[in-house]
């Protein structure tokens, strides 16, 4: 009998300290739950500092890809400026090209008629030759004439002597005719020679004219390849600038779709936040077990059990997938689980 | 000028990464972290065109705030769409009968949510 109660005395003091030791334990649990918690608040608060970071690069993305854009518009602008200055000008250009170009074909009518004209009159005086030299030829004839009449007349003696004076008279006559045609002969060479000389300058001057026309000729079609040169760069930059457009618009929609799978970071949140939440609760779960432990002629009866407090979570869910979590350990399946549609409009 | 919207979360990557998305696409953004804050603005003179709302916040939860609204003079049909992480069924109900316009759950692209406002706003 005696050796049994000692026996039992020292099952209780083993009991006690078992008792004691298993309260100490659960009681440390308090201080481990609450660095477990803390290290999921700062795993949370890393998840939301990187996502932050990252819609902020994203955000610098979209704004160089904008600033981008609008650089180029801004230089389409200018250019559609530029092109209207062009166009304006060459369109003054070409009235200002098509008054030299008709002032020359002018001008090189006049020469061309001028010259017609001056060749015709050269002609003319070149004719005129011709009465000189029956002029000079009727002079000579004359003056032999008047010889033939002194020596007539000297051989009628004094009967002849008027007659002679006649003759006298009509050989200076002659002489000065024969002056005269010798004259006008010369003056209608010279003259000749310089409308030969005036012919020549303005066959010149319409060689240079016809050169001066295809040189302007020339410059206006430079003008016109400037011009469309000019316009198929410009086409070319604006077809740049929608095909920029057309990526700016892609790049903004997989960035809208990357801004969409960032919200990850805010589901996983709420998990974690809820898995805190269990936490607190298995913290209060085990310092009431601990209290209890310490308690005298504690009959095992708890406030609340494990498995109450883990099924009183369910409220908490906001996300059948937490749920779908909870039913996979504990078995059964959740109210209403079937997923609504991720978009609807009432 | 784009149309104004009011984003109402508690979570700060939600609401930068809704505003961003909303900016991009010519949206003017106002923000509240929770429905008081942005019951509080509403009172203060702003007339978004659209609110987006959480449903789980602190303060104020997001029904709340759809009743709060409704309520407001001006704000009848200022139309209410929900973003939400919520699936309880009980919950969409509550809110369609409240008023809300739509139901978005969480994780919403950045495409599909711009697509939903322009049905909800034409010639947004």
């Amino acid at each position: 009998m005696f050796l049994g109660s000692r026996h039992s005395a020292r099952a209780c003091e083993r009991s006690d300290h078992l008792l004691a030791v298993v309260g100490k334990e659960l009681e440390n649990l308090s201080p481990f739950f609450a660095v477990m918690h803390q290290q999921l608040d700062g795993a949370v608060q890393e998840t939301e500092t990187g996502v932050l970071a990252v819609i902020d690069r994203i955000n610098s993305v979209h704004g160089l890809s904008c600033n981008q854009v609008d650089h180029l518009k801004k230089s389409m602008g200018q250019c559609v400026v530029l092109m209207g200055v062009i166009d304006q000008q060459g369109k003054q250009n070409e009235k200002m090209i098509a008054i030299i170009y008709q002032e020359m074909q002018r001008h090189a009518n006049e020469v061309r008629n001028s010259v017609e004209r001056s060749q015709a009159l050269s002609r003319e005086v070149k004719a005129l030759q011709g009465i000189v030299d029956s002029i000079a030829d009727i002079a000579s004839q004359t003056n032999l004439l008047a010889l033939n009449a002194a020596i007539e007349a000297a051989h009628a003696g004094s009967a002849g002597a008027g007659f002679g004076v006649v003759a006298a008279e009509v050989k200076n006559l002659s002489v000065r005719a024969a002056d005269s045609a010798g004259e006008i002969a010369r003056k209608i060479n010279e003259l000749s020679k310089r409308m030969e000389a005036d012919v020549a300058a303005g066959e010149q001057s319409m060689l240079a004219v016809r050169e001066s026309t295809e040189v302007l000729k020339a410059l206006v079609q430079n003008i016109s390849d400037l011009e469309s040169r000019f316009n198929c760069a410009s086409g070319e930059m604006r077809q740049i600038i929608e095909h920029v457009q057309t990526s700016n618009d892609g790049l903004v929609g997989k960035l809208a779709e990357a801004l969409g799978q960032i919200q990850f970071q805010d589901v996983v949140r709420q998990r974690i936040e809820q898995v805190g939440k269990a936490l607190q609760d298995l913290t209060e779960h085990t310092q009431m077990v601990a209290g209890k432990l310490t308690e005298d002629g504690w009959d095992g009866a708890l406030d609340s059990t494990l498995e109450g407090r883990l099924d009183q979570h369910i409220g908490g869910y906001v996300m059948n997938s937490q749920r779908d979590a909870h039913a996979a350990v504990r078995g059964g399946s959740h109210q209403g689980s079937a997923d609504g549609p991720a978009i609807e409009l009432f | 000028m784009g149309k104004t919207i009011l984003i109402v979360d508690d979570s700060a990557t939600m609401i930068l990464s809704v505003k961003s998305t909303l900016e991009m696409n010519g949206f003017t953004v106002e923000t509240a972290n929770d429905g008081v804050q942005a019951l509080g603005k509403l009172k203060s003179g702003s007339k978004p065109d659209l609110i987006i709302t959480d449903v789980n916040m602190p303060n104020m939860d997001g029904l709340e705030l759809i009743r709060n609204v409704k309520l407001l003079p001006g704000f009848r049909f200022t139309p209410i769409l929900t973003l939400t992480t919520e699936s309880q069924a009980a919950k969409r109900d509550e809110a369609k009968k409240l008023g809300a316009t739509g139901w978005l759950v969480k994780p919403v692209s950045g495409p599909d949510l711009v697509k939903v406002i322009k049905q909800v706003l034409p010639g947004a």
